[in-house]
């Protein structure tokens, strides 16, 4: 179970991974945007002062005289906390300023360079003395950058921060649509989990239309499977029938045969017909096991009275009991009814099925006791008889009957029983009676 | 505490580089030493100090009177790592030492309010105002405003009215100043003309000046510290203070603790002082930070900003300029 994987978990790790992805893109990104852009208006700035000394330059006699705007110097300074440079020179000629500002690589206007140590952003502007003079004033305004740089790195950050909250709100987003998503399969989940091994009953349920081919599979398999044991019955009972037929007709012969044949063959005719007997039984009982099966797995539930059902019983079962000169007794009143909810059918095969072993193996004129009674959470019927009790293991008691010597007393009584306690959420007791023989309770959970 | 006047223009030789000081000054007598070199007389901020070396009794104050120019001379030729601290009236030097790189940064939000990178903070505000003898200008109460002024010397040309203000030419002070005057107003220069066609004497200093309307040998003394003049107003009764309306320039006096200073704690602890309530409050009435909140009279408060835009103040080119213009004014009225 350990190696299985959750559609969460991956959803997650490739979210996250995008996740840093694209913050870190989205901050680089940002960073590079705002500071080109915080540049540009840099150089605009030192571009307009140097254009104003530039515009200032006279030249009178044979100096060249300009003025260096305070005002402007002053805008420049407003825009940020960085020093200031500059620099008037005649081509190679110095006029004012800072003697030592770096010189741009290539004919470009502005330009960074390391000054003082600190980064700094030039911006060198000239033109001719005068009209077609070969001579040129040259002007470099300069100003340090860290702040604009600082700038652009607090925007970028608050960016990739605002772009972080957004994908873990997505996240949380996703992670609650997930749920929601993945609820109907989970009620299937659950729907399939709290099934009987046996209900093949389709899936009835408003489904979203990506789970509802899903639905549509699995009740198909039911309903393959509904096919499947049905046609397992329908095999069992025709199997059941043909194999009873000419078990009868043996039977028959037998029967005609004990009176024709020789005393010394009787024994051995008698042994067949008791054999024959026990074959039919058995059928009858495969039969039984297979129908009781079928019912469970359908699902056939119906509400009854447990005491009426077994003095009808009782009273079916009275004919082979006066056979054994055995006394049938309901202990309890007729007229306090003990409801239980479950295959009335399935139950009653399995009270005469405990009868009829109860009266297999009472001793003739004994009585044997029947009570319906019921407790908390369980109806019972109890059968006390004067048998010679169980010696057996009660653990191995699913074949009980095939461990007595008698073979007429061999048979599926037991198994259908158990099963019919199993599939009713109930069990059957075996226990001794004080004084001889045996008492088996046979108790169904009542919801 | 013990005091060491000295006498001025004393040469010391200080870790083999030698500066013109006009004083050398100690408060308090702890063994470690904050050393502070600066323009402002030592009266003026010894209470400052004391109240300092009092709260910080370990630390002693030597404190070092030098011209703001000398300061700027020593700054640029390379400090000892002795000093901590440079406290100057000339802004506009002490911005153009911190754009070149010669400060390092304060604590930080200690320049946060005031001053200029985090390297230059101000600690006091000088407003200047113009002094005159009212015995000598009759009707001269009537001046609110320069233009005021202008009218009423043009009006009083026959008298030869004795004027005077600082010559930008000795003082970097009234350079400033009257570079400041420039920005603010378009017409100075025009009013220095005026001033011109009386007699004017430019001078050294705000003290000189107040002396010379005090005798008598000046009759208007424009743009001196006002500080230096409140002091003198109770036994001068012909000396009056005129506070112009259209706006009144204010010098912001300021410190920056040098690149090379070995020591930044104490010079952050000494600003901290200063600028801090009690600090303040020992300072003199008019020069405290919140001088432009106070209730005075006259027009705006205008301190000089405190930009690197200054710096264009003391290009050579710009001050040839400058001297050009104010020599044609003064020289030829």
């Amino acid at each position: 179970m350990n190696d299985l994987w959750s559609i969460r978990r991956r959803l997650f790790a490739s979210w996250f991974l995008m996740l840093i992805l694209v913050s870190v893109v989205v901050y680089w990104s940002a960073n590079v945007v705002v500071e080109r852009s915080l540049r540009e208006g840099q150089d605009r700035n030192l571009q307009a002062v140097a254009q104003v000394i530039l515009d200032s330059a006279v030249k009178i006699d044979t100096v060249i005289e300009f003025e260096l705007p305070y005002q402007a110097f002053e805008v420049l300074a407003y825009s940020a906390p960085e020093r200031i440079y500059y620099a008037v020179s005649v081509d190679t000629q110095h006029l004012s300023g800072y003697r030592d500002l770096p010189r741009p690589e290539a004919s470009v206007n502005a330009f960074g360079a390391l000054y003082r140590g600190e980064p700094t952003r030039f911006y060198v502007g000239s033109k001719p003395i005068f009209p077609g003079s070969t001579e040129r004033l040259r002007v470099v305004v300069g100003q340090t950058e860290t702040s604009y740089q600082t700038e652009s790195t607090t925007i970028a950050v608050w960016i990739a921060v605002a772009v972080l909250v957004a994908f873990t709100l997505l996240a949380l987003w996703a992670e609650f649509s997930l749920r929601h998503a993945l609820k109907p399969v989970i009620e299937i989940e659950n729907d399939l989990g709290s099934r009987a091994a046996g209900d093949f009953t389709p899936i009835i349920r408003q489904v979203p239309s990506e789970v509802a081919r899903l639905v549509q599979t699995l009740n198909r398999t039911f309903d393959k499977h509904r096919g499947l044991l049905e046609e397992n019955r329908a095999f069992i009972a025709q199997a059941t029938h043909q194999i009873k037929t000419p078990i009868a007709a043996i039977l028959t012969r037998a029967e005609l045969l004990e009176k024709e044949v020789e005393e010394r063959s009787r024994d051995s005719v008698k042994d067949l017909i008791v054999r024959a007997r026990y074959a039919s039984k058995l059928a009858t009982q495969v039969l039984l096991r297979a129908t009781i099966t079928y019912r469970e797995i359908v699902g056939v539930r119906e509400q009854f009275d447990l005491t009426t059902l077994v003095s009808s019983v009782l009273r079916t079962m009275d004919p082979s009991a006066e056979i054994k000169e055995v006394g049938l007794t309901l202990l309890s009143p007729e007229d306090t009814p003990v409801v239980l909810d479950g295959d009335r059918i399935a139950i009653r095969e399995a009270i005469t099925c405990l009868i009829d072993n109860a009266i297999e193996y009472t001793p003739a004129l004994s009585d044997i006791e029947i009570e319906v009674y019921e407790t908390d959470n369980e109806a019972c019927v109890s059968v006390m008889d004067r048998g010679p009790g169980f010696t057996i293991d009660i653990a191995q008691l699913s074949g009980f009957d095939t461990s007595k010597k008698d073979p007429s007393h061999v048979g599926l009584g037991l198994a259908i029983i158990e099963r019919v306690a199993k599939s009713h959420g109930g069990r059957l007791t075996i226990s001794s009676r004080e004084g001889g023989g045996s008492q088996c309770v046979l108790s169904f959970a009542v919801s | 505490m013990r005091f060491v006047v000295c006498c001025v223009l004393i040469t010391l030789s200080f870790q083999a580089k030698c500066l013109e000081i006009e004083g050398e000054f100690f408060v308090g007598d702890a063994p470690n030493q904050i050393v502070v070199i600066g323009t402002a007389d030592f009266s003026r901020v010894q209470p400052v100090f004391a109240g300092f070396v009092s709260e910080q009794k370990e630390l002693q104050v030597r404190y070092l009177q030098m011209s703001s120019r000398e300061i700027d001379r020593a700054v640029r030729s390379g400090l000892s790592p002795d000093i901590d601290l440079v406290m100057s009236s000339a802004v506009d030097l002490q911005v153009r030492l911190v754009n070149d790189g010669y400060a390092k940064a304060f604590e930080p939000g200690l320049a946060a309010d005031s001053g200029w990178r985090g390297e230059l903070v101000q600690y006091s505000l000088e407003p200047v105002v113009t002094i005159f003898n009212v015995a000598r200008l009759v009707g001269f109460e009537r001046v609110r405003t320069r233009r005021d002024l202008a009218r009423f010397l043009e009006r009083s040309s026959g008298r030869s009215l004795r004027l005077t203000l600082y010559d930008p030419d000795v003082s970097g002070v009234g350079y400033l100043l009257s570079r400041q005057d420039l920005v603010q107003d378009e017409h100075f220069w025009s009013l220095l003309d005026v001033f011109s066609a009386q007699h004017l004497e430019p001078n050294c200093c705000s003290g000189d000046m107040i002396d010379r309307v005090i005798n008598g040998e000046s009759d208007l003394a424009y743009n001196v510290l006002e500080s230096y003049v409140l002091p003198r107003l109770e036994d001068a009764p012909n000396l009056k203070i005129l506070r112009f309306d259209d706006y009144q320039l204010a010098i912001p006096r300021t410190a920056f603790i040098p690149k090379q200073a070995d020591g930044p704690e104490s010079a952050n602890k000494l600003v901290r002082y200063f600028v801090s309530e009690e600090g303040q409050n020992r300072l003199a009435p008019g020069v405290r930070l919140d001088v432009i909140q106070a209730n005075r009279k006259g027009g705006p408060i205008k301190p000089i900003r405190i930009t690197p835009a200054l710096v264009v103040h003391l290009d050579d080119m710009n001050r040839r300029r400058f001297f050009q213009r104010w020599n044609r004014s003064v020289q030829d009225p």
